[in-house]
């Protein structure tokens, strides 16, 4: 139903090398709404992002790998191709 | 209230311009259409007026809701929040709420987003004949946007008295007093609300995380108590209003350079803009904008923020220079006008994306195999979709066993537009021909197919923007 649970996104924040404040920047000046806190809280799972805003999330994220020279390695929510990693 | 509060709706300005707001569920696709014909003047309070200098255009504005005005208040939000360094530049107004946190909030900003609430709640409910927003701000309830004066005095009323329905509805409670006749809940209140010619009375609790903020106020001159639909259209826009507030709250970043949210604000800027024009260009929900922008920074490896700006770049003549307006080093401007400026030019970009065209369609003359075809273009709202009866009454006499319609260049169409095009297909196969609809865009052909004619009409050309393929042929 979520396609992959939100603690990917925190292990991808840590493998970015990104604090979570230096994420919400991100994500905020991708047009993000919410919080702080509610991205702290999407990360460890206390609260369920937005398909949207977990779309920003990621893409943050692969904006920072991408400034490391990794491509876009995490998938977006229409993504047909997302590694199911569960069923 | 602020110093806008002469409001013109209060004065009968002959300067009218349609307010459309189109209201889409989560997929985009147009869940219904409301609208009334207002003024249209100083919209969102921020010094912008409709351009009614000719009186005679048809002018108005088209609000895709919520996705237009979640767009509105992304960037309105993105620009009132200002770092405190910079907010040492500010003037007063905006340092009021400095104290604390390092956030700060323009109030004028964040006030002209919730006039624009205001207006579109107006346009939508029926019955409304005034529309108020009470705020509790330091502990005192206060009026922040209204349309008009009376329903500000009839806040005040309120206020000063310690009670009325929008006191109460601060308190989390809906009241829906259906008439102020035989009213005993409020022996202060109610006679100085019939003084004013109110006779019903709608207040909505504005709630964030759970805890009431504020109302949505909805006055009305007739005793016609609001219908579920109108209740359920007033709590649309009091969730609307409350997340408006909640999004421009003080909110504290993990230590943020002042540059660095800076940054982070033009981007924003540059973000809504391009996602702007392409929703304007491609007709689609902001989502769906955001969408084509990503895929382009997920294909070159560009930033998003450098796709955006590039994008309005070469878009508009105008456009490219209002992003470089904003700078990319240090600061060109003051935030404080950087934040105001944006709401203006947002509202200018919405009161220039559905200028209303005049509806026009032109037939062909009858092919060989019995067809005739239309193109129609403009917009098909309103008494100006009645002028498709005659044509069709014409195109009748020449006995077509099909016409198709080719509907690309149409604009916006409401349910008038629908209800012409149902009489239309009556019409033709009472003659022994039938209608085909060809090429709506996704905004028309999802309205299309939230009404009965998908079902009898056979639409070709554009795919449903809730992912189905063409309807089949009725027969």
């Amino acid at each position: 139903m979520l396609g992959q649970p939100t603690d990917a996104l925190d292990r991808a924040r840590r493998d970015a090398s990104l604090s979570l404040g230096d994420l919400w920047l991100r994500y905020f000046a991708l047009g993000g709404m919410t919080t702080s806190l509610d991205v702290e809280a999407y990360l460890f799972g206390a609260l369920r992002p937005t398909p949207h805003d977990r779309d920003l999330l990621v893409h943050a994220l692969n904006e920072r790998f991408s400034e490391l020279g990794r491509d876009h390695p995490l998938p977006y929510s229409d993504d047909p191709e997302t590694p199911a990693d569960e069923a | 209230m602020q110093s806008n509060s002469a409001s013109p709706y209060s004065h009968g300005d002959s300067s009218s311009g349609a307010v459309l707001v189109v209201l889409e569920d989560e997929t985009g696709a147009v869940v219904a259409v409301r609208g009334q014909v207002d003024p249209v003047t100083d919209i969102a309070g921020a010094g912008v007026t409709t351009p009614a200098a000719t009186p005679d255009a048809r002018r108005g504005v088209v609000l895709r809701f919520p996705s237009e005005l979640t767009h509105l208040v992304s960037t309105i939000t993105a620009l009132t929040a200002v770092p405190e360094a910079a907010s040492n530049r500010l003037g007063s107004t905006a340092r009021s709420r400095a104290a604390g946190p390092s956030m700060v909030v323009t109030r004028p900003v964040l006030d002209a987003a919730l006039s624009f609430v205001v207006t579109l709640a107006k346009a939508a409910v029926v019955g409304a004949d005034g529309v108020s927003i009470t705020l509790r701000r330091h502990g005192r309830l206060d009026t922040v946007a209204a349309s008009d004066d009376v329903v500000v005095e009839m806040d005040r009323e309120q206020y000063d008295g310690g009670e009325g329905p929008a006191l109460d509805a601060t308190d989390g409670r809906r009241v829906h007093v259906k008439s102020l006749d035989g009213e005993t809940r409020w022996p202060v209140f109610v006679p100085k609300a019939r003084a004013r010619g109110v006779r019903t009375i709608l207040s909505t609790p504005m709630v964030t995380a759970d805890r009431p903020i504020g109302a949505l106020n909805v006055y009305a001159r007739t005793a016609v108590s609001f219908t579920r639909e109108e209740a359920g259209w007033a709590e649309l826009f009091a969730a609307e209003a409350a997340a408006v507030v909640a999004a421009a709250g003080p909110d504290e970043p993990d230590e943020p350079g002042g540059q660095r949210l800076r940054e982070a604000l033009q981007a924003r800027e540059a973000i809504a803009q391009a996602q702007g024009v392409i929703m304007h260009r491609d007709r689609v929900s902001a989502y769906a904008a955001y969408e084509v922008l990503r895929d382009t920074s997920r294909r070159t490896h560009l930033p998003l923020r450098d796709v955006a700006a590039e994008f309005v770049a070469s878009t508009r003549d105008g456009a490219a220079a209002r992003v470089d307006s904003t700078g990319k080093e240090g600061a060109s401007g003051h935030p404080e006008e950087i934040a105001v400026g944006s709401a203006v030019r947002m509202a200018a970009f919405l009161t220039d994306v559905v200028r209303s065209a005049p509806p026009t369609l032109e037939s062909s003359p009858r092919q060989p195999d019995g067809t005739i075809y239309l193109t129609l273009a403009g917009d098909w709202t309103g008494g100006a979709a009645d002028t498709l009866r005659p044509l069709v009454d014409r195109v009748r006499r020449h006995r077509p066993t099909l016409v198709i319609a080719e509907l690309s260049e149409v604009g916006v169409m409401d349910s008038a537009g629908v209800d012409a095009l149902v009489a239309a297909s009556e019409s033709l196969l009472r003659a022994g021909g039938r209608l085909e609809l060809h090429n709506p865009s996704p905004p028309v052909r999802s309205l299309l197919d939230s009404t009965d004619l998908a079902q009898v009409v056979r639409m070709a050309g554009a795919t449903s923007a809730r992912g189905g393929t063409d309807a089949g042929p009725a027969d």
